[in-house]
């Protein structure tokens, strides 16, 4: 119990006197994480969309794949995107192992399936004929996409929270293709595991403490807009 | 294919999935005219009205509308700026009702005080000026109807289609509404409309098509069509007790 | 408004792929190294005196030198004498170093129920061994973990299965576990003076000549991985063993835990 109201102590002190460090690992937290939700859901959505509008032989494979990504340990893709950064690997030429890009490209690995496969329900649950009468409305291919994500807009805002939840409370990915790196790509979460492991409690109670202030503030606006009238 | 029609259709044939399909020879529909597709269920009728509002392609054939070509990739958003469709369902967008009724003028860019002039007084002839902050939830069947009515008309087609729109509506609602829209289209576009009550064709249509199987059984002036039905079939459809 | 999203996306590519520095150069070293915090004093120095910017990976010693056959980082500070032989030997490391040593110590709960406290070394080993006591391994190929099973090796047995915990983890997990469970393990004396305030173990054994701890800095073969940063690497070794950075060494631990907590090496 006294750890927990130490944690909360420590993590005031933190707020207050806007301790360096614990600033740059938030700002990064929020920069990887961000960064990585906004790309997948420039790209998720429409394709969702597309999916969900389109009838072909192996739809439902392919949904059936995407929803299978939902579920893929970050660990795992941590893993997998390490392989590829390594100097050794495809893309060692880019040496992005160990850096900030490195990291978002792994969650956006991670958050994409989630923003797309959300999306595509979203779409299918809207009525059938909206989207003919959206065309008959005189609507474009653009208008016609912005007029039913914008319909959908209850899921769909849901699909960005649960992949940004995904993102910003993972560890397993950035701690592989990040490295942890003091300064470099430390983040929140494993911040959080590297304080623990050092045995500074209070400090892993007060990011752990920042990192849920901050999930929670980004999801207030994400429903406000959500169920907005 | 020259044409001073309205709208012109040769020789179109649409396949289903399940293989039967919708076979029309030839069909023209003059200006100003208040057509009614009629026919049992299955005939074809909302495939025929998707055709004329190029929502579906057919397999074949050729489609004209006011003089211009409406088959191959041309541009068919240009045209299909001309036509209104309104469905059995409202479907109307999650939005207020001003908002729904507004959304084609937005879609064609129109200016804002345009739109706001142009969607009052669409409001204002299906009396629901006062629904315009509603939401689609808060609306009764006939009011959601007459909301996917106005946002159709405030675009002043060439073209109006619809299928079956009022086929949801009890009774009173439904010749309210026919009498209102009976007097909003006259002298203001041609319109297409696909029924299964006969009595709707009554009140509403100046001409009847007969549709049955996907052909065309019988195409006249709506009196003509009752006074001398072409078959059995269709007499029965029409519920006339003798031949 | 799209258009600024994808702006902000590019952006935070840009930065890294354009100007993802040439003088990084990325150090591997064990997570004891990196726990006890000797690195974060040591490396902004470095990185001050020289142009280079030093890239700390904290894994398992095992990892450190899969990570160094292949290439994939510029110059390692390991704790693995046997391994680290073969390593060079296969020609894949160079110039390798002694930089400092520190002790491993056995440590167990206050109450000691195997009765250890004071015996020897490998007798103490033993007694574990019979009273069927709780023994929690790193059991993840690091130095701790080798040594580990060196010392099993030496006394001929090795603790029964049921009361035998690999954690696969750090030592820092390992000895929280080791806390918890009330239970013996090996840890560096490091990594137990860091953390002896949050646990309730106390120091079993230590002091024998097989819990010596020596670590050394190898550079990768830049003849092997022509990737390799050679001169970063040159420059962090030489760095290390100066004789400077070897004060700093031997003074590191002493105000916080009254002790070093490793001991200068290099000659």
């Amino acid at each position: 119990m006294d750890l927990i109201i130490g944690g909360f102590k420590e993590a005031l002190n933190l707020l207050v006197h806007l301790d360096r460090e614990s600033l740059s690992i938030t700002l990064r937290s929020l920069l990887v994480s961000g960064s990585a939700i906004l790309i997948s859901l420039l790209i998720g959505i429409p394709i969702g969309t597309l999916l969900g509008l389109s009838r072909f032989p192996g739809k439902r494979i392919i949904v059936s794949l995407i929803n299978t990504g939902m579920g893929v340990p970050p660990v795992a893709v941590g893993l997998a995107v390490t392989l590829f950064l390594w100097r050794s690997g495809p893309l060692g030429w880019m040496n992005l192992l160990y850096t900030s890009t490195g990291m978002v490209i792994a969650q956006v690995i991670i958050s994409l399936p989630i923003v797309t496969g959300i999306s595509v329900a979203a779409i299918q649950n809207l009525n059938p004929n909206l989207c003919l009468q959206t065309l008959s409305l005189g609507a474009n291919k653009w208008q016609l996409f912005i007029i039913l994500i914008c319909d959908a807009r209850l899921p769909i805002l849901a699909a960005i929270m649960a992949g940004f939840g995904s993102v910003i409370s993972e560890v397993g990915a950035v701690m592989m293709v990040g490295g942890n790196i003091k300064g470099h790509t430390r983040v929140l979460t494993t911040a959080i595991v590297t304080e623990t492991r050092m045995g500074h409690f209070n400090m892993a109670i007060a990011l752990c403490i920042i990192l849920l202030v901050i999930s929670f503030l980004i999801n207030l606006i994400l429903t406000y807009v959500q169920q907005k009238r | 294919m020259h044409t001073s029609h309205l709208v012109s259709l040769r020789d179109i044939k649409f396949v289903y999935r399940s293989g039967w399909g919708l076979n029309i020879e030839r069909l023209d529909i003059e200006e100003g005219q208040i057509l009614g597709i009629v026919g049992p269920n299955g005939a074809g009728k909302t495939t025929l009205l998707k055709l004329m509002g190029l929502l579906e392609k057919p397999r074949e054939g050729e489609i004209m509308l006011w003089g211009q070509c409406a088959n191959n990739g041309t541009d068919k958003l240009r045209l299909r700026r001309e036509i209104s469709f309104v469905f059995q369902e409202p479907l109307l967008y999650n939005r207020s009702v001003y908002e729904n009724v507004a959304i084609g003028l937005k879609i064609r860019g129109f200016h804002k005080k345009i739109i706001e002039s142009k969607v009052n007084e669409w409001l204002d002839r299906f009396n629901i000026k006062n629904l315009a902050h509603r939401r689609p939830t808060e609306l009764s069947g006939g009011q959601a109807q007459r909301v996917s009515l106005a946002r159709a008309l405030c675009l002043e087609p060439k073209l109006f289609l619809m299928d079956e729109p009022f086929s949801r509506l009890d009774t009173p609602t439904k010749e309210a509404l026919i009498t209102d829209l009976k007097g909003l289209i006259c002298n203001r576009c041609t319109a297409v409309f696909v029924t299964q009550d006969r009595n709707e064709a009554l009140m509403f249509c100046n001409r009847l098509l007969v549709l049955e199987d996907g052909k065309v059984m019988q195409h006249d002036d709506t009196m003509e069509v009752f006074r001398n039905p072409v078959s059995r079939s269709v007499a029965n459809f029409l519920g006339i007790k003798n031949l | 408004m799209r258009f600024i999203l994808v702006f902000i996306a590019v952006l935070t590519f840009v930065p890294q792929v354009i100007f993802a520095s040439p003088k990084d150069i990325i150090l591997a070293t064990t997570t004891s190294t990196q726990d006890s915090g000797l690195l974060d004093v040591l490396i902004p120095i470095f990185e001050k005196q020289s142009i280079y910017r030093v890239k700390t990976i904290a894994v398992g010693t095992g990892e450190a030198l899969a990570l160094g056959r292949r290439g994939e980082v510029d110059v390692l500070l390991v704790h693995s004498p046997k391994d680290e032989m073969e390593f060079v030997e296969s020609g894949l490391g160079i110039n390798r170093r002694p930089v400092m040593h520190n002790d491993f110590v056995i440590v167990g709960p206050k109450d000691d129920p195997a009765k250890i406290k004071g015996k020897a070394l490998l007798s103490a080993l033993k007694f574990i061994i019979s009273y069927k006591s709780t023994f929690i391994s790193r059991g993840d190929n690091s130095g701790t973990d080798k040594k580990e099973k060196n010392l099993w090796e030496k006394v001929g047995a090795k603790p029964e299965k049921g009361v035998y915990i690999e954690t696969g983890q750090g030592m820092g997990e390992t000895l929280r576990i080791a806390d918890q469970k009330m239970g013996y393990t090996l840890t560096d004396r490091g990594t137990y003076l860091a953390l002896k305030e949050t646990l309730d173990l106390v120091i079993m054994a230590e002091g024998n000549k097989e819990l010596f701890n020596p670590y050394s800095v190898i550079e990768v073969n830049p003849a092997k991985f022509p990737k390799v940063h050679s001169s970063g690497a040159r420059a962090f070794s030489d760095f290390i063993v100066s004789p400077e950075v070897q004060e700093i060494i031997r003074n590191f631990g002493k105000e916080k835990f009254g002790q070093s907590l490793f001991f200068p090496d290099a000659k």
